[in-house]
């Protein structure tokens, strides 16, 4: 046996040389295809950005995400556009544009001589055949409700007609949003679903090569009616999932700007005062959706001490990173919008209608459920919430997470008793907030339905008067306030890293680039 | 052993048909759809997207053209990516993967045997010792942590690589090294155990007896049949490096295939999950496959015992 656990004896005398160095075959032809796949690279663009998670559509009346809108509004140039400074309306691919019959009938005149990226004439017919296209259900575009019912005409090369069977007062904002830009003959006539090659556009740019889920390289179009105010020869819209990697990539100066500030770097950045870090107001809130035609909150009192009994500063304080509290459904940074004033910690009162539940429910609460789709940011904000529920009221919450995919289908069949949701503006304005409450928007998702509501919001989308639009928002407003419809938590902002050299930028709500202004600028 | 090959391929087709029915089946009975979005479609909308892919189809014909499909190479088109095929979404990612797991195959090799080497020749004095346990730590520290040292390391402290992205050999280096070090940490372990065994055996003490050393021991009597555990494992760790990372290809924001395997189950792209699951499956047989005929190559014992 101790012969056994001894170490042998030709080790202990002579110690091993070390290997020679390996070089078996295999090892150079692994090397060889490394190296033959590794060494084609695409040189660097004159402007390189980050443009978050790959694109899911290159076709613009289909582009429902951020980073696909971002493109779209590289390629393709509406008939309005807004201004990056103040989101005030600015002519595009239209000069002027006149309404008729109480704003039934709108007439759009182009500007002369325009073309698309491949030199081909961009006429009137090509705005109709496009608005044309959106509205066909086969196209199954996302926002073809903007033109539904509509008829088109152009009279003249340079001249489109739009007559809506109800006033659209708000018709030339919309036309700003790539949904309503005209799209090329080609992509009108290829198969639903493919893209043609090339893809003519009528942007400030146009596309070079898609590298799925890498980057897009576009060059400047030469055929933009305003081709020549476009400083950057080329563009790289670089696909990038983690804000992380594009914060590494932003302080390495990889990329001009990136549109979203890991939350963990924010601190960081904040304390430092750094100025690559622009906060601004965005169009959105995130906030609570009570699922009211089902038990426990069909009970107002219920609802309302919720609404009455959540500290919105003290949230924004623990998990806001940035976000200050809501002041209502509608962000307050929202222009020319003055909403009504939303409760917040009025313990007292809230107490008082949780007292009332508790008896209805012979001295006991109801057990309440709150589901939220599952994120890291996500997650805090609820058990921040959930633990001031305790603290302020005595609720006990039971926190559900579920992945995305999971969530909306159970939020759009009202299977939850309270949701986290967040909502942000397609353009700016109050209607593109509260419309969503209407009793049978497919975005509604909570059982709520007021007749007297939707009355409200359709003489807002129809009447000609700002003012009389105004009050009627307001007044929907108060009626998700005073039903306790829903529970604003916190407004969100934008924390885009932008590099100092990055020249033509300006901080806006909606996050809108004006692409054919920027520009990477030498060093000092 | 051509009836062998052939047996072989059989199961490799039929292990492929079993994975894609069980991927088609469980990703259908998963709540959610590709278009329940946070913005919620018009119902119409809805309902038009779903005929243009034939998701309104019952889930028998569905599967009836996957599996045509699948028979003909033809995933179809991506449901998250509107206008690209899953087809050429697999031809664009999967050079990538190689590209990258290529080189942590050669990092993992390159770096692994002569570790394991060195820990099984100097396993008792502080250098062996050293080498099993920096193969230890390369083996229990996270994707993400590796992958961050390195970028603070090469591209913050001393700004000689970028620390992601695509575009050269350059934007390949790190994340190769990171994938490949764990793996050179295991290759060593196994080529550590393997070669201390062997320099224990009958044989080799017989070859030293008779006055061989140097590079013919070391290379002939103790390398090569060392190298038996590391071909085994090298088929399945194949496949699983050529096919990418998800933890790496996020940080060094690489569009390889690893992205899909779980984006594609999130985004209920069900084209693509069933395409990415039939790729995986059959590098996964035939890289088995080619590392069990090395294997037999290299030790006739395999083939008999097989």
């Amino acid at each position: 046996m101790q012969h056994e656990h001894s170490p042998p004896k030709v080790e202990a005398t002579s110690p091993p040389r070390y290997p020679p160095t390996v070089r078996p075959r295999c090892l150079l032809a692994l090397l060889l295809l490394f190296l033959a796949a590794a060494s084609c690279g695409p040189p660097r663009a004159a402007l390189t950005v980050a443009n978050g998670p790959d694109l899911d559509t290159l076709d613009p009346q289909l582009a429902r995400s951020s980073a696909a809108q971002r493109a779209s509004r590289a390629l393709f140039a509406g008939l309005t556009r807004l201004n990056t400074q103040d989101l005030g309306l600015l002519p595009d691919l239209a000069l002027s544009w006149t309404a008729e019959d109480e704003g039934r009938l709108w007439r759009f005149e182009l500007r002369p001589g325009l073309r698309w990226s491949d030199g081909q004439a961009l006429t009137a017919q090509d705005v109709v055949a496009s608005w044309q296209r959106l509205q066909d259900p086969a196209t199954a575009a996302p926002y073809a409700s903007w033109v539904a019912g509509a008829k088109f005409a152009a009279p003249s090369p340079t001249e489109v007609q739009i007559l809506f069977p109800e006033p659209q007062p708000l018709f030339p904002l919309l036309c700003s949003h790539p949904a309503l830009a005209p799209v090329p003959p080609a992509l009108r006539d290829s198969v639903l679903g493919t893209l043609p090659n090339p893809l003519p556009s009528s942007g400030p740019f146009q596309l070079l090569e898609r590298r799925l889920r890498d980057r897009l390289r576009l060059l400047r179009n030469p055929h933009y009616w305003r081709a020549d105010q476009v400083p950057s020869e080329s563009l790289d819209l670089l696909t990038i999932d983690s804000d992380i990697t594009a914060l590494n990539l932003f302080l390495t100066e990889g990329v001009a700007f990136a549109p979203k500030t890991p939350d963990l770097a924010l601190p960081r950045l904040v304390e430092q005062q750094d100025a690559r870090l622009h906060q601004s107001a965005e169009l959105g809130t995130v906030f609570l959706r009570f699922q009211q035609r089902d038990a426990p909150f069909d009970d107002f009192d219920l609802r309302r001490a919720l609404l009455l009994g959540t500290d919105r500063n003290a949230l924004a304080t623990l998990v806001g990173h940035g976000r200050p509290a809501a002041a209502g459904f509608v962000p307050r940074s929202m222009p020319a919008w003055t909403g009504p004033a939303w409760p917040s910690a009025e313990l007292t009162q809230a107490r008082a209608a949780l007292e009332r539940v508790r008896q209805r429910h012979q001295g006991a609460l109801p057990r309440i459920e709150l589901l939220y789709p599952s994120t890291a940011g996500n997650r805090l904000l609820v058990e921040a919430l959930a633990a001031l529920w305790k603290q302020d009221l005595g609720l006990e919450v039971r926190l559900m997470n579920v992945e995305a995919r999971t969530f909306y289908p159970a939020q759009s069949a009202l299977e939850y008793q309270v949701s986290l949701s967040s909502w942000v503006a397609d353009y700016p304005h109050a209607l593109s907030f509260l419309d969503i409450f209407r009793s049978h928007d497919a975005n509604n998702r909570s059982g709520f339905a007021d007749a007297g509501y939707d009355e409200l919001l359709a003489l807002a989308a129809s009447t000609l008067d700002e003012q009389e639009r105004q009050h009627a928002l307001q007044r929907a407003e108060e009626i998700l306030r005073d039903q306790a419809v829903l529970l604003p938590l916190l407004e969100q902002r934008r924390q885009e890293l932008v590099s100092p050299r990055l020249g033509g930028w300006h901080d806006n709500a909606l996050g809108i680039i004006d692409w054919a202004a920027l520009e990477w600028r030498e060093a000092p | 052993m051509n009836a062998r090959l052939l047996r072989r391929a059989l199961m490799l087709v039929a292990t492929i048909l079993l994975v894609h029915a069980a991927a088609f089946f469980l990703m259908r009975t998963t709540r959610g759809g590709p278009f329940d979005e946070a913005r919620a479609l018009d119902p119409q909308v809805k309902l038009a997207l779903e005929q243009r892919y034939g998701l309104d189809e019952p889930l028998a014909v569905q599967y009836w053209h996957a599996l045509t499909g699948l028979w003909q190479g033809d995933f179809g088109p991506s449901l998250r990516y509107r206008e690209v095929s899953v087809a050429d979404l697999l031809a664009d990612a999967l050079p990538v993967s190689f590209a990258v797991g290529g080189g942590a195959l050669l990092w993992g090799l390159l770096f692994g045997i002569p570790l394991g080497m060195v820990a099984a020749g100097a396993r008792r004095r502080l250098l062996g010792q050293s080498a099993t346990t920096l193969a230890t730590v390369l083996l229990a520290l996270p994707n993400f942590v590796l992958a961050g040292a390195a970028i603070a390391l090469f591209s913050f402290a001393l700004g000689w690589l970028p620390p992601a992205g695509t575009g050269g050999l350059a934007h390949l280096f790190l994340p190769s090294l990171c994938l490949g070090l764990p793996l050179a940490a295991q290759i060593s372990l196994l080529v550590r155990d393997a070669a201390s065994e062997r320099w224990q055996s009958a044989g080799v003490r017989h070859a030293r007896a008779l006055g061989l050393s140097g590079q013919r021991l070391w290379w002939a009597h103790i390398l090569k049949p060392s190298l038996t555990p590391v071909l085994a494992f090298l088929g399945p760790a194949t496949a699983a490096v050529l096919t990418g990372s998800l933890v790496i290809e996020r940080i060094f924001a690489l569009p390889g295939l690893g992205t899909f395997f779980v984006e594609a189950a999130l985004n209920r792209d069900y084209t693509l999950a069933l395409g990415v699951t039939v790729v995986y499956t059959a590098l996964l047989g035939l890289a088995t496959f080619f590392a069990d005929v090395l294997l037999m190559k290299l030790d006739p014992r395999v083939e008999a015992l097989s």
